[in-house]
């Protein structure tokens, strides 16, 4: 019986880029591949890793998301310091989403937790929103359209999908997802003011959703 | 303009009105990842992926989006093709 999946040499040569270049230890290239090939492979199943910081507050899944560097990490520290025992941290990197046949998704750990490697193995909750992170000037929340966002989430699949096939997954559950959740761009200072304002913005958002 | 063809890598997807070109791994290779283009730009893309050339998309556009004689239509898909073109998008 063939695995799932293969990691060649020639599939983790084509895969260097993902680890620094001074990286000579092939464990990381390694680990870092088969999240890759994890990630095309779940498409195929409804289900994708996802880049964001996936928080549980409120019995739901709330994922901070953006390209690296922007600051998810701070807000995820952030959180913990304003809601301590209030809150759970899924996944601090590369959370797993999966979209169920009642239409829900849910957001699942996955071994990728980034370097501080946050997360608790085993969790999972119904996804509740999305932020979208930006680094600005003075802190602001706005909610986006499902088009404003689905560039910006289509690009934080943690997939380089080798087939139509899985193009197409692809765009099936970011779709899905843009119909059943709302999306907010948190412009921010990285300052605990901008992690209460998306707080607030969120209790505002469930008391409307009762 | 040459007779062109989509490269049979790239596949359009339409997420809640966006709409976006991406490459498989093989036309990885020359084409970007994703690019987000409009919902114009997806309607010519799909008269190419039937195979029509550039006289036929300009009249169906014409006809379908109600442009008027003056516009500058004809340059605009033009540009648009070069641009797909240049970056492999179309092969000629």
């Amino acid at each position: 019986m063939l695995p799932d999946i293969c990691l060649s040499s020639e599939y983790l040569e084509e895969n260097r880029w993902l680890v620094d270049q001074n990286e000579r230890l092939n464990a990381f290239l390694e680990f870092q591949s088969l999240m890759i090939a994890t990630g095309n492979l779940l498409l195929e199943n409804n289900r994708a890793i996802f880049h964001g910081a996936a928080l549980l507050w409120k019995e739901k899944a709330w994922i901070i998301t953006a390209p690296s560097g922007i600051g998810k990490t701070t807000q995820l520290k952030l959180w913990r310091n304003i809601l301590k025992n209030n809150l759970k941290i899924i996944n601090g990197d590369k959370p797993v989403l999966e979209y169920r046949n009642d239409e829900t998704i849910w957001v699942y750990s996955s071994p990728w937790r980034g370097k501080e490697k946050y997360g608790i193995r085993d969790l999972c909750a119904p996804l509740g929103g999305i932020i979208l992170l930006e680094q600005g000037k003075e802190n602001q929340i706005i909610r986006v359209t499902s088009k404003e966002a689905a560039l910006s989430l289509f690009v934080e699949f943690v997939s380089y999908p080798e087939n139509s096939n899985q193009i197409s997954h692809q765009g099936i559950i970011l779709d899905k997802l843009l119909g059943t959740t709302p999306v907010w761009k948190l412009i921010n200072l990285g300052d605990e003011d901008s992690a209460n304002l998306t707080i607030s913005t969120i209790e505002d958002y469930l008391k409307t959703e009762l | 303009m040459n007779k062109m063809r989509v490269n049979s890598g790239i596949i359009l997807l339409e997420i809640h009105g966006c709409y976006l070109l991406v490459a498989d791994k093989e036309a990885r290779k020359k084409c970007t990842f994703v690019r987000q283009i409009s919902e114009i730009g997806a309607f010519v893309w799909r008269l190419l992926e039937e195979g029509k050339n550039i006289e036929e998309i300009l009249d169906i556009v014409k006809e379908q989006y109600d442009v008027p004689e003056s516009a500058n239509l004809k340059k605009d898909i033009a540009k648009y093709l070069n641009l797909l073109i240049e970056q492999n998008y179309i092969i000629e």
